[in-house]
């Protein structure tokens, strides 16, 4: 049958159908031959391909199922193509993640690359007229001579500038140190290719605090040279090899690259959908193949997740005992995750009870999806670990938790350093939930728990249907940040048994019912709105209060006449004069947009903080207090944030919301 | 320790079913040689890390399967491709006659800025020779790109083509940024994009400009 088409089909010798890969992918299976391996060679294309006339074009449009001239030809000849096989579907789904693992790391540098050019767009001093762009130096008889950048045609002086061959027109031509950069990462980006940027993904800046902020060191020259530093040294690598290890979270979303062939991903999954058989498990598929070449591999147990990325120091990376078949990812996956292993510092995982239930932990972990071992090459060495002990003990009706110990969290102050705490909840939230919390371990990533929380009036129905969710809070009276969250399904306790696990932290995702599950709700004394900058020319520190979010109701009508007062105070003593913002009368969410220059060196900016309080004023008795803020090197989180930019770089403003408190601050 | 790179190329080698596509890669990648014929699945890529003029450049390889029926997914992968490697089997008439069509594929599936260059592979067995080096060369010439004979088996140019095409490509950065001049990227645009932004709060995602 299949000759007798294609001797139909030899007259329209070398035509060749359009295929538009997007619409064929929709189903692929559709157009896969089933030819043997032989036949394949011996009789090739040309007469395979041809072109449809006009009018099924027409109708194939209208139709929208795509051109693929060989789906007519099937429905004709009522042959059915041989669809993809089990094993053959997940060699190339695992191939198609081993992609997207790559993907993202390529993501990740090129958010790093990204970020480095924000940096130095945010150094930039000058206004590229009179001054440098960069250095912010005056051009003129003493000064440096100003050279026009090709690309942004903003004067720049020699030191800032860099002179170029530009390789079309054989002519030199100089450009300013961003345009450089700017040029230098649309060719490493791949964006030359794309013709605009690949997507990425920034790298959190947060953990950068512990190592570049050294406030002692900082003065007004501080930001030039700190320019100039940067842009010396031309190539990135050295730079993005140190943010590669400090980066603790690596962000999950799923971005695929707009020409990268990610849409793939849809073909294995419809084959998987057009497909009425049952699919084999992936370890049987697995260790078919394996045998088939003698060299199938004692890890394939750990291959459902071959979701990292590979690679070694050597220039000869990944895949070094593969050919191109079902194995090697295994392969891969073995000896380089090894090395993920260690960094993560995971290893001790469920040891310390008994011997007999060892065993026991070991047997679930091995088909466990929570299961330390599994869960640690997925989420990367984010946010940390969290080692605990459960118990359910149903005669009692109670679930006991023994919190060991906490590794690696994210710090938050200025010294890299959080206050963390543990607040525990079984969710979804049933008729009997209360949450429950540990004491806060001040001053440390690594905090020591070792207390016992124990849920009462657990029954065996909701130890099937619920799971615990542990939230690694920062304790700060101005709200707290999330350190991370892990879940753990309790329907995978065994009655009486002492479960030992270690559990890798996630992001935690605010879910609706935030304030309601976790008493956690955004600020429930209002919010403000407020922008910093340190003015050079003026030797002033600006503070903009643009306006506050909801603040409390004090006045019978059901509102409040909130201003704002604000003063810098100093840690050695003594403070500013006070400043007021107008009164918004009647209003819970009044818009100030009123700025203040208060007077101050850029130096001692590390020593003082600046205290924000809302009242409400009341005519002719004293005024309401509405809640306060206190900005300086000794807040956390994004409020230290918001002061270290402000101090990092001046001439800049700095927007930040935080929520208010409802201590108020002693002067 | 994972070294981090400075460019990432793709590539894609494409051509007939049993030309040697997966052992030129195998060679390139792990040096190595394999005499049994493994048909590839679908598709698969290797990795290796190259240096040239001080910088460190990646190139992930993408091999495809010869084989007509997973034709659909290995076009897929023409458009991402920044280098296409066309391979035939010099000892087989048939898949250099083919390699018209496989460059048709290319101009209707892949991007036009996309570099290519001809291999004709297992120019080791000189006794089953069908094509001969002229016919490949004047075909490469046909078609404006370059021409190399390698052998999987015995190493011979396969590293040069790789990194012939590695260079082009990288030639052709450098062309592309000058003829587009994209990055308008003037200090001062940009500072208003900066004073808007917020900063961001620890948990969000990230934030495109």
């Amino acid at each position: 049958m299949e000759d007798e088409v294609k001797n139909n089909r030899t007259r329209s010798k070398g035509l060749y159908p359009i295929i538009i890969p997007d619409i064929c992918n929709q189903s692929p299976v559709a157009y896969s031959r089933s030819k043997s391996l032989s036949d394949e060679r011996t009789h090739h294309p040309p007469s395979n391909w041809v072109c449809p006339n006009d009018r099924q074009l027409m109708l194939r449009a209208k139709l929208r199922i795509g051109w693929c001239v060989k789906a007519e030809l099937y429905e004709k000849y009522g042959c059915k193509p041989k669809p993809l096989s089990d094993s053959e579907q997940e060699a190339i789904s695992s191939v198609i993640k081993r992609a997207e693992a790559l993907e993202k790391q390529e993501q990740e540098r090129i958010g790093r690359l990204v970020e480095r050019l924000d940096n130095m767009k945010r150094h930039t001093l000058g206004s590229g007229t009179k001054q440098c762009i960069l250095c912010g130096d005056k051009f003129g008889f003493l000064g440096s001579s100003a050279m026009i950048c090709y690309d942004c045609k903003k004067s720049v002086c020699t030191k800032c500038g860099i002179e170029t061959t530009s390789p079309k027109q054989k002519e030199l031509i100089w450009l300013c140190k961003i345009c450089a950069e700017t040029r230098e990462m649309w060719k490493k980006s791949g964006a030359w290719f794309y013709k605009s940027m690949p997507k990425y993904v920034i790298p959190p800046k947060t953990d950068k605090y512990p190592n570049n902020y050294r406030l002692s060191e900082r003065d007004p020259l501080w930001n030039k040279s700190q320019a100039h530093d940067r842009n010396d040294d031309d190539s990135s690598s050295e730079d993005d090899w140190k943010m590669t290890v400090s980066t603790p979270s690596r962000y999950k979303s799923n971005i695929i690259s707009p020409t990268s062939p990610g849409s793939v991903k849809s073909i294995s999954a419809n084959s998987n959908n057009a497909l009425s058989s049952s699919p084999k498990s992936v370890k049987t598929g697995i260790s078919e193949t394996g045998s088939n070449l003698g060299k199938s591999k004692t890890h394939c147990d750990r291959t459902s997740q071959p979701d990292e990325l590979f690679e070694t120091g050597s220039n000869r990376t990944l895949s070094s005992e593969s050919f191109g078949i079902v194995p090697q990812i295994y392969v891969n996956y073995e000896t380089n995750g090894l090395s993920h292993y260690e960094f993560n510092d995971t290893d001790k995982v469920s040891v310390s009870s008994g011997p007999t239930t060892v065993s026991k932990i070991n047997e679930d972990a091995a088909d466990d999806e929570v299961s330390p071992v599994d869960l640690n090459p997925k989420t990367g060495h984010c946010m940390g670990t969290i080692t605990l002990s459960i118990q359910y003990d149903p005669d009692a009706n109670s679930l006991h938790i023994f919190l060991h110990s906490s590794k690696g969290l994210k710090g938050t102050d200025v010294n890299g350093l959080s206050d963390p705490f543990c607040k525990l909840n079984l969710l979804p939230v049933g008729a009997k939930s209360y949450r429950l919390r540990t004491r806060t371990v001040p001053k440390t990533t690594d905090p020591e728990f070792n207390e016992t929380l124990t849920f009462y009036g657990i029954t065996d129905n909701d130890i099937l249907t619920q799971s615990l969710h542990i939230l690694i809070l920062d304790d700060d009276k101005y709200g707290h940040d999330f350190l991370g969250e892990a879940k753990f399904p309790l329907n995978k306790l065994k009655p009486r048994i002492t479960r030992d696990l270690c559990l890798t932290l996630e992001k935690h995702i605010p879910g609706d019912l935030e304030d309601e599950v976790w008493g956690e709700g955004c600020g429930s004394n209002g919010q403000i709105v407020l922008s910093l900058s340190y003015s050079t020319r003026k030797r002033a520190l600006i503070v903009g209060i643009i306006k506050c979010i909801n603040l409390l109701p004090m006045d019978s009508n059901g509102f409040s006449d909130p201003f704002v007062k604000l003063w810098l105070k100093s840690s050695t003593g003594g403070s500013s004069p006070k400043y007021k913002t107008s009164i918004q009368w009647k209003n819970l969410n009044p818009v100030y947009n009123e700025e203040f220059a208060i007077n101050t060196k850029l130096t001692d900016l590390s020593q003082k903080s600046l205290i924000i309080t809302v009242w409400d004023k009341d005519p002719g008795r004293s005024n309401d207090y509405l809640g306060c803020l206190e900005l300086g090197v000794f807040s956390k989180g994004d409020r230290l944030r918001q002061w270290l930019d402000m101090m990092k770089y001046p001439d800049r403003r700095h927007e930040g919301t935080h929520n208010l408190s409802e201590d108020p601050i002693k002067n | 320790m994972t070294k981090t790179y400075d460019y990432l190329f793709k590539l894609l080698l494409i051509g007939d079913s049993g030309v040697g596509k997966t052992s030129v890669l195998f060679r390139f990648s792990e040096d190595a040689f394999n005499t049994t014929f493994i048909s590839t699945i679908g598709i698969d890529f290797k990795i290796r890390t190259i240096e040239m003029d001080g910088k460190r450049i990646k190139l992930q390889i993408w091999d495809t399967a010869g084989q007509e029926r997973f034709r659909t997914i290995t076009t897929a992968y023409y458009r991402g491709a920044m280098g296409i490697i066309l391979v035939y089997d010099v000892t087989d008439a048939k898949t250099f006659e083919n390699i018209k069509n496989w460059i048709r594929n290319i101009e209707e599936n892949a991007s036009a800025d996309v570099e290519k260059i001809l291999l004709g592979n297992k120019c080791e067995l000189e006794d089953r020779r069908q094509v001969t080096k002229e016919r490949g060369e004047r075909l490469a010439v046909e078609h404006g790109i370059k021409f190399l004979e390698t052998s999987a088996k015995t190493g011979a140019n396969v590293e040069e083509a790789f990194l012939t095409l590695a260079r082009d490509i990288k030639t052709k950065t450098e062309k592309k940024l000058e003829a587009s001049n994209p990055p308008k990227g003037g200090a001062i645009q940009l500072k208003s994009v900066e004073q808007n932004r917020k900063p961001s709060s620890w948990f969000s995602k990230c934030s495109l400009l």
